[in-house]
């Protein structure tokens, strides 16, 4: 079998395998492991159940119906819809037979990506929020507290908080899930025609059932696997774009059977009956199994005849085609995984870190439990008790209980809660970006996962999509060179044509002076030659509109040739007509028709097209288009542009685009008549007739006229090398891993300044395993032998769940080398040879080897090894990944990336929908990451550390208080008064840092991309720091307790003698520490805003303020709090309150103060500068610099200019001969 | 797009979303920090001598006299302390102190005794009472728990319940300080100085607490079913045989009740017991009888008694100042060792060459040979 000639076949990386005889149907389960059965039996059974079935029609309805209904309840409650599958491989579907279809249990077409709906919401939120220890814990204190007589605290402290953290997060799912429900519901209610009788009416996807035949116009997208039958075009062909699926953005061809082609219209295709005996539905998108059987003669079916959900309709008026798999087991919804929960670094880390103070608070309660036993005051206690305590063991664990709920608050509770709100807020705000909003297709940058904004601070690699991502997916014909002369669609003013010292004109002509030219100048047969091969040699059909400005719109599976013969007739080169052995073209009005006399079909190893037409005048004419080295080789003698046409190439390249050489020979009678017979007979051959073809094709490609060049230019999407080079000064490694060819993929790779001439390409292109491991090993020791000695030291470590930990609490390691200490590499792998290096043997090699390159592009990689990629990369490096996509291709390594970000803006985007954040367009990524990624990251590394210094801070006096109360475990503060402290006093200053603190403005942060570093080498968040702040929290704590109780003394704290008590110790404690907390937070802020006085002083007010009226109006209203009473007014009379408040946290913050100044400017690091720099706004001298580097770097570009000119051809391989032939575009198309 | 038709998903372009808030760039800057530190360092200093001042202007005496009940019938002076002597009456169980005055304590003039290693902080007594039986008098069913052990005996309610009021301080001291005449150690003069026990408690606390009336009312013939205390039958002789209408506690005006319940925070205490607002207390030799029922010596603690004057904070206590002075030392040593490695070493604030980056490129730059500066 040709293997060029099924697409579909050149993957299968699936565990079943793909007989590539049809006629047999044996064949493996693909999911499940339901036993290996014989196609034949089965069937036959499953007819006698049909006839069966029918007898007992009106139960078994019921019955059936009863059973969805319950079989739905009960997907529903699992969350997904996956009906049970009879143990069978194949499912009978019969034609035009709905009554019978809907017995076949077969799922329905709708579809839910959301997470929960009515009835699992419970299960799951709980599910999911008791994931979070520090939830459990509290859980489990709140428990605790409701054991009479075992809080030191009132019951409800620390359940009423729990429960607002709850609800709050509850809300906010319900909410983020209701909008993924109505983008579900979106699509549930798109519109289909459906055969109902003998006619096609309006219905709504959601309402598809299997068996159902349906009609799909143009452009749009199908709704469910299809079985093509008809279609508008001649042999039941169909045009699909399938860069949803696989990211190929070439056009696909479909071809329905020869028996069904005819169906034409409605009548013709309600009458055909017969059974369509389909596989069960499996996620393998490149393999189909099925059988149709019509008129008694049983039909292979093929993935040529596979239309699946997910890709679209293209250039083919409609199709008319049966649904064979519907809803979540279409093949798309199948390679779907559960989108996983993702938690960020920051949050592990903290998870982490919380265990450690749990551990840290179980040894304190242990201590002070035992020092309860120790402590000799048990004479005390028989004095005042008269009665021994503690002697019963539960007395003990009551004790230890006790402890645990005294010191809980070490943990913060409000950090859970905070957190969630302000990473919500943030990504209101990311969401709300001016910035990142794209006007024209009115889309605003969505985060749909708040939980992940702070990774975005912490990127190390991004894994990037080309076609829809950098680039547009338009093509261009953008310049071209004809006998010697450059012309250009646009012309700059520094390319304008200048005359040179010796007469020579240096520079490019526009279009239009092409034109004039084409009609009068020296050249003017060489470019009529050169505007007739781009509007005959292609395959290409035209199609007449009245919307397009040439007339024609032109269907073209290669984006490249529809380029170019738009450019033709842009150029006044229509190509109007095909007919199966001519084309027409429209030159001045005049119609010109050539007779195709052959096709020499365009390969990867051809490298070029050729066709043999008869022009109009009768002479035999050869026209060839192809890569500049093959064209090259085969030119006559006698070529006067060869040297400007390299010239020209070059420059092209430079430029990043995708260029042609065209060329073309006259051929004499006699040389075409005998040749014509070598390729009857080539083409009729048996066995390989493919190469044969080849053979005889060289026969006649020679001796050729270079005419000249084109070049193409894939639109790069706006901003996109700019983005790309700022993403590289933020030591972003960018790997590329596109579905494109090797050349293309280097040339958008230049285009895009991902690639950059001083760097030396890796090109592995090899065929086998053993090849591809000597390559690799072979240049990673060539490459470590030139290296630092650092960079060949490191090794990579499988990320286990121990080593994992181990990073986590001990701090990361830093495998990662710093690019700038080595030459500049980039790695360029083909999807054959990476398959291999993705083999375990091989794999840390590769990686090995992909790391030292500061680009890596994979070409022609497929959707699996997209994701085997990030995968790899999760493995054995502890970086965050960002893979960013906008097709259903990319879906698998977005979702096993860290951060997954998707395309938006354009119709059914897959890869949005399972992102994590959707943008418009790439260059978002740049303030996505540089502003929004490390404003995150500051903010919410601060908001953590802040909220564990400010509850150790406060709740380590606790501890301190324990040691001077008999380890009794009475607390210092009142009950009420503790709760204010997490949910209103301290709650508002981290969240004001959370939300509205900037390290630095965004365009500083924008200007300074190095800056960037700090997120990746968690500078801000990592086990030194955060340890460190806890000890700060205990100093303070340690300082507030000790000092206060040396200014206590003995309880006579004011002028009027009274003897002060606990309850106005707490007060003055309380005070102090809410000072000490929230000066600290006006020290660690880094912009201070309105919001910030307000949640600082504004707090502290609050405090000083309410606590005279709540100690007046609680108890005396609602008989809560009586410890307040009457020790508000006598401690706000005297000076002692007043003092301490100054002194005490004069004295603690003094410490923080001078090591802030200290490290500013005796450990200064960059952001600091940057800091000043934005803070008294000093001038840059980085233009000029940059200014100067760019002239270096054209001068390097221009010295080093020794590498492949960019020659790109995205053809569909084989086949193109014979589309060719099937059209006559002259006929009228059936209206279906 | 000005068609206002369409919704447009366009972000609203404030200052909040855009995230252009006005904000002040705090930056710790030579020109901030150091006059900051000077000014802590000057402003503090003279605010801690002059609370040290303060503090040490309180006069104060201060004597334990826990092993009192172990001295002789006749004055005898007391070890480690300077002019003090003292003797028991076993049969009346009356300490006599005498002390010696040195300087006037000048007016309001105050009278402490002082509790040590004595856990009034401890969970399971801070929380024994219940605040309604003080106030009004409770059934016993709805007695808070937190009483016990001090709740119920016999079916009969402690009044007041739980430890607190049970371990009440019932040592009495006489209501003044009687002058003995010098140069005769045995004969007293007639000249005394009085100290009144009223206005004691902070004043808010008598609206924490019912009188005589409140409680017989709310109790009223059933007497006989509120006991006091085990402690109170014992220390208090009125109580020997339990209430009655005549002796029931009227803690509304039972002060040094009130100012015990206020629990104090740190183990080692003073309670206001009574007070001379009216005159100073003269250099002299003075006696006080105490009568002695409280046992410390059972848990360990010890027992003084206090007179004391106060300062604007409060007692003796030089700490405040101390503190004062020590953080503005501190500012001050740090204030000049900046400014001096400011002066000898400056950092131009905001220099480029300072990034990491361009440490890196310009010695990279310099090689092309680039002149950039």
């Amino acid at each position: 079998m040709d293997r060029d000639n099924n697409p579909f076949m050149t993957y299968s990386f699936e565990d079943g395998n793909y007989e590539e005889d049809n006629d047999t149907y044996e064949i493996n389960n693909y999911d499940d492991d339901v036993g290996l059965t014989t196609g034949q039996t089965n069937y036959q059974q499953k007819n006698l159940a049909n006839k069966y079935a029918k007898k007992n029609l009106l139960q078994r309805i019921q019955d059936s119906s009863v059973y969805a209904s319950v079989s739905h309840v009960f997907n529903l409650m699992r969350g997904k819809d996956d009906t049970p599958q009879p143990s069978d491989s194949f499912r009978y579907i019969q034609l035009n037979d709905p009554v019978t279809n809907s017995l076949g249990k077969y799922t329905h077409n709708r579809i839910s990506t959301a997470k929960y709906n009515v009835f699992t919401f419970l299960y799951k939120f709980l599910k999911e929020q008791f994931s979070k220890y520090a939830n459990v814990f509290f859980l489990v204190t709140a428990l605790i507290q409701q054991i009479p007589g075992v809080s030191p605290l009132n019951p409800l402290t620390t359940i009423l908080p729990l429960s607002i953290v709850l609800l709050v997060s509850a809300v906010k799912e319900i909410f983020e899930d209701y909008k993924r429900h109505c983008s579900d519901n979106d699509e549930n209610n798109r519109k289909i025609q459906v055969l109902v009788g003998s006619s096609f009416i309006v219905k709504k996807w959601r309402d598809l059932h299997v068996g159902d035949i349906v009609r799909v116009e143009n452009s749009s997208f199908f709704p469910a696997d299809l079985i093509l039958l008809s279609s508008s075009e001649p042999d039941a062909l169909c045009y699909i774009e399938t860069s949803n699926l696989d990211g190929e953005t070439n056009l696909k061809v479909r071809q329905g059977l020869p028996e069904t082609a005819n169906l034409t219209n409605a009548e013709a295709v309600s009458e055909i009956r017969g059974v369509l005996k389909s596989e069960q539905p499996n996620n393998s998108l490149y393999t189909y199994e099925g059988v149709i059987e019509l008129n008694g003669k049983e039909l292979p079916l093929t993935p040529n005849q596979l239309l699946l959900r997910g890709s679209q309709l293209r250039n083919t008026k409609w199709v008319y085609a049966i649904i064979i798999n519907t809803g979540h087991e279409t093949k798309l919804m199948k390679n779907a995984t559960e989108a996983p929960i993702k938690q960020t670094n920051l949050e592990k880390m903290t998870n982490v870190q919380i265990v450690f103070l749990f551990v840290i608070l179980i040894a304190m309660s242990l201590f002070c439990s035992i020092g309860y036993f120790l402590k000799d005051f048990a004479t005390f206690q028989e004095f005042v008790f008269q009665e021994k305590l503690l002697q019963k063991f539960t007395d003990i664990i009551y004790g230890f209980f006790t402890f645990i709920i005294l010191f809980n608050n070490l943990i913060p509770i409000s950090l859970v809660v905070t957190m969630e709100f302000v990473k919500y807020g943030q990504s209101v705000l990311i969401n709300s970006d001016i910035e990142i909003y794209h006007e024209e297709t009115d889309t605003p940058t969505q985060c749909k996962t708040s939980n992940l904004v702070e990774e975005l601070g912490q990127v190390e690699y991004i894994f990037s999509d080309k076609t829809g991502t950098l680039t547009c997916n338009v093509m261009e014909f953008k310049m071209c060179t004809i006998a010697g002369k450059s012309y250009a669609k646009e012309v700059t003013d520094d390319k304008r044509i200048v005359k040179g010292e010796n007469g020579v004109e240096k520079g490019y002509y526009d279009f239009n002076r092409l034109i004039e030219n084409s009609k009068a100048d020296m050249s003017v047969n060489v470019i009529v030659e050169f505007l007739t091969l781009l509007a005959v040699c292609h395959t290409v059909i035209p199609e007449q509109s009245d919307t397009s400005p040439e007339g024609y719109i032109y269907q073209a599976s290669s984006p490249d040739e529809g380029a170019l013969v738009k450019g033709a007739a842009s150029l006044g080169y229509v190509f109007t007509t095909r007919r199966p052995k001519s084309v027409s073209i429209r030159v001045d009005n005049e119609e010109k028709e050539f007779e195709l006399l052959n096709i020499c079909e365009f390969n990867s190893t051809r490298k070029r097209m050729s066709v043999v037409v008869r022009n109009p005048e009768g002479q035999i004419k050869l026209y060839t288009k192809g890569a500049d080295t093959v064209i090259l080789e085969r030119l006559s003698g006698n070529n006067p542009y060869v040297d400007y046409t390299l010239n020209q190439l070059e420059e092209y390249a430079t430029e990043g685009l995708r260029t042609l050489c065209l060329a073309s020979r006259d051929i004499p009678e006699d040389e075409y008549i005998r040749w014509n017979k070598a390729y009857e007979k080539a083409a009729t051959s048996l066995t390989n007739r493919a190469a044969e073809l080849d053979r005889v094709a060289e026969l006649i490609e020679k001796d050729l006229f270079l005419l000249g060049a084109t070049a193409i230019e894939d639109k790069l999407q706006e901003g996109v090398p700019d983005t790309i080079h700022t993403l590289a000064q933020a030591n972003i490694k960018l790997w590329v891993l596109t579905g494109d060819k090797q050349e293309t993929a280097i040339n958008i790779g230049y285009s895009c300044k991902l690639l950059t001439e001083e760097m030396s390409l890796i090109v592995c292109n090899e065929e086998t395993h053993n090849t591809t491991k000597e390559f690799i090993s072979n240049r990673l020791r060539s490459l470590k032998e030139s290296m630092p000695a650092y960079v060949s030291h490191r090794n990579f470590q499988l990320q286990t769940p121990m080593s994992k930990i181990r990073s986590l609490i001990f701090g990361k390691k830093d495998e990662s080398v710093d690019l700038d200490d080595i030459e500049p590499l980039a790695l360029v792998i083909d999807g054959k040879s990476l398959g291999y290096a993705l083999e375990p043997d091989m794999e840390l090699m590769f990686l090995e080897l992909a790391t030292l390159c500061r680009a890596v592009i994979c070409c022609r990689v497929s959707p699996l090894q997209k994701a085997l990629i990030v995968k790899l990369v999760k493995k054995y490096t502890n970086s965050i990944l960002l893979a960013i996509g906008d097709g259903a291709n990319d879906v698998g390594m977005i979702q096993a990336a860290h951060v997954g970000v998707g395309i938006s803006g354009v119709e059914g985007l897959q890869a949005a929908r399972s992102s994590d954040f959707a943008i418009a367009q790439f260059r978002y990524l740049r303030k996505l990451l540089l502003v929004h990624g490390s404003w995150s990251y500051h903010r919410l590394s601060k908001l953590i550390l802040y909220s564990f210094y400010k509850n150790i801070a406060m709740f380590m006096t606790q501890f301190w208080f324990t040691l001077d109360n008999g380890f009794s475990g009475q607390t210092l503060y009142e009950s009420w008064t503790i709760t204010s402290y997490n949910v209103i006093f301290t709650v508002f200053s981290p969240v004001v840092i959370g939300l509205f603190d900037q390290i630095l403005n965004s365009r500083m942060l924008d200007q300074y991309p190095q800056l960037y570093k700090i997120g990746q080498k968690s500078e801000v968040f990592n086990i030194k720091i955060f340890w460190g702040w806890i000890l700060n929290g205990f100093f303070h704590s340690f300082a507030i307790y000790y000092m206060t109780k040396w200014i206590w003394h003995e309880s006579i704290v004011t002028a009027s003698g009274y003897s002060a008590d606990l309850w106005m110790m707490g007060i003055v404690m309380f005070s102090v520490v809410l000072a000490v907390v929230l000066l600290k937070a006006i020290l660690i802020t880094n912009n201070w805003n309105k919001f910030t006085t307000y949640a600082t002083a504004g707090a502290f007010a609050a405090w000083i303020i309410g606590l005279p009226i709540y100690g007046w109006i609680a108890p005396s209203l609602f008989g809560i709090s009586p410890e307040l009473i009457g020790v508000s007014l006598p401690l706000y009379t005297g000076l002692m309150f007043w003092v301490s408040l100054l002194v005490i946290p004069v004295f603690c913050l003094l410490r923080d103060y001078i090591w802030k100044y200290y490290k500013r400017f005796y450990k200064t690091e960059s952001y600091h500068i940057v800091q000043e720099i934005q803070k008294f706004n000093i001038p840059d001298y980085r233009p000029r610099m940059e200014w100067f580097r760019k002239a270096v770097h054209k001068v390097r570009m221009v010295q080093r200019l020794k590498r492949n000119r960019g020659y790109a051809f995205s053809q569909n391989e084989g086949g193109q001969a014979r589309i060719i032939r099937a059209y006559d575009t002259t006929q009228i198309k059936p209206s279906g | 797009m000005a068609d206002t038709n369409i919704k447009s998903n366009k972000p609203k372009n404030n200052a909040i979303r855009q995230q252009r808030l006005k904000a002040w760039q705090p930056i710790l800057t030579p020109k901030n920090v150091l006059p900051t530190l000077f000014f802590i360092g000057i402003s503090f200093i003279p605010v801690g001598i002059g609370l040290f001042i303060a503090a040490k202007k309180v006069n104060e005496f201060t004597f334990e006299y826990t092993e009192c009940n172990k001295t002789s019938t006749t004055f005898t002076p007391v070890p480690n302390y300077e002019n003090v002597k003292w003797k028991y009456d076993k049969t009346q169980e009356i300490c006599t102190v005498q002390f010696e005055i040195k300087e006037t304590f000048k007016k309001p003039v105050f009278f402490y005794y002082r509790l040590t290693s004595f856990f009034q902080n401890h969970r399971s007594y801070v929380k024994s009472y219940d605040s309604e039986q003080l106030l009004k008098g409770k059934k016993l069913e709805k007695l808070d728990s937190n009483c016990d052990p001090f709740k119920v005996k016999d079916g009969k309610q402690y009044f007041p319940c739980g430890l607190i009021a049970n371990s009440m301080f019932t040592d009495v001291f006489d209501n003044k300080l009687v002058k003995v005449t010098s140069g005769n150690n045995n004969e007293t003069s007639t000249e005394t100085y009085p100290l009144t026990e009223k206005d004691i408690a902070w004043p808010s606390d008598a609206d924490k607490y019912g009188t005589r009336n409140d409680f017989l009312k709310f109790y009223g013939n059933d007497l006989s079913n509120v006991i006091p205390p085990p402690n109170w039958s014992i220390s208090f002789p009125e109580y020997q045989n339990g209430y009655n209408a005549t002796n029931f506690p009227d803690l509304k005006n039972w002060e040094h009740f009130q100012v015990w319940m206020r629990t104090a925070g740190l183990p080692n205490f003073r309670k206001l017991y009574s007070k001379n607002t009216e005159t100073d207390l003269k250099p002299g030799i003075y006696n006080i009888d105490i009568i002695n029922k409280y046992d410390v010596n059972r848990y360990g603690g010890t027992k003084s008694f206090v007179i004391t004057t106060t300062s604007i904070i409060g007692g003796r206590n030089p700490f405040l100042g101390i503190a004062y002075i020590f953080v503005g030392i501190v500012s001050l040593i740090f204030g000049i060792i900046f400014l001096i490695r400011h002066l000898y070493k400056p950092r131009k604030l905001g220099d480029h060459k300072y990034l990491s980056w361009n440490k890196a490129s310009t010695t990279a730059t310099n090689t092309d040979g680039d002149d950039n500066r």
